[in-house]
């Protein structure tokens, strides 16, 4: 009776975890009227491309050029924003800014070089990252996410490497646990 | 009869979290909530079970 209870107390778990999987199925987009473009191997990405399904791929390869354009709507001064990976519930910022923005203008556009985004990583970064952000002042407050899929062989990552490793290990360690004790 | 819970309970976090970054990896999943916290509690759950079930060495 006891273990049958246990047994129980694990289902529901599972069956938590299961509903938690199926509830981020959806993604926000980017809200408060701002919006955004962007170039990557003559394939255009928009604010749209926010879930695990349709992200914004950047391929393994040399010499590729960003070019982006944003727009805020309307006129926002006094502006800050930033940009982070989203982690669990946190988001590491990677990127911030802030201005005055006296002329006014609610239009941006530039041309970003793949290559030195990946020189500043410490290491080879590959996988599936939530981009989350906000650009807010007087005027205006825009906040959203997008999904970018950096392409190339996990395996050939520290990171890819060992989670590898460390996958098998950890199931090894599971199995072993399962061996009845006389 | 059982096996070694301790040892499934921290092997299954473990196995959680290391199929979470995987998913991240292969571009399935990114690490968001789920991933970082809900997969290695399902994992621990999975090894506290599996351990308890003891399905090896049985005779």
């Amino acid at each position: 009776m006891r273990r049958l209870s246990k047994w129980k107390i694990a289902t529901l778990f599972i069956l938590f975890g299961a509903l938690l999987l199926m509830g981020t199925a959806a993604q926000a987009a980017v809200e408060g009227g701002c919006s955004g473009t962007v170039t990557i191997d003559d394939k255009t990405y928009t604010e749209a491309n926010d879930s695990p399904s349709n992200p914004i791929v950047i391929p393994d390869e040399e010499g590729l050029i960003a070019s982006w354009t944003g727009s805020t709507g309307s006129v926002i001064k006094d502006f800050q924003g930033e940009l982070g990976v989203v982690i669990g519930p946190a988001s590491i910022v990677f990127v911030d800014w802030e201005g005055l923005n006296t002329d006014g203008k609610k239009d941006s556009k530039g041309n970003y070089q793949v290559d030195e985004a990946k020189d500043q990583l410490p290491v080879n970064l590959v996988g599936l990252y939530e981009v989350s952000g906000f650009h807010r002042g007087e005027g205006g407050d825009c906040e959203g996410s997008v999904m970018i899929l950096l392409e190339g062989n996990p395996l050939t990552t520290p990171v890819g490497g060992g989670s590898a490793a460390g996958a098998v290990l950890a199931l090894v360690g599971v199995l072993s646990a399962g061996r009845a004790r006389v | 009869m059982s096996g070694r819970p301790v040892l499934g309970s921290i092997s299954g976090l473990f196995l959680g979290l290391f199929v979470a970054v995987l998913l991240q990896q292969y571009g399935v999943r990114p690490l968001d909530t789920f991933s970082v916290i809900g997969l290695p509690i399902i994992g621990l759950v999975v090894g506290l079970v599996f351990s308890m079930w003891a399905p090896f060495g049985r005779r």
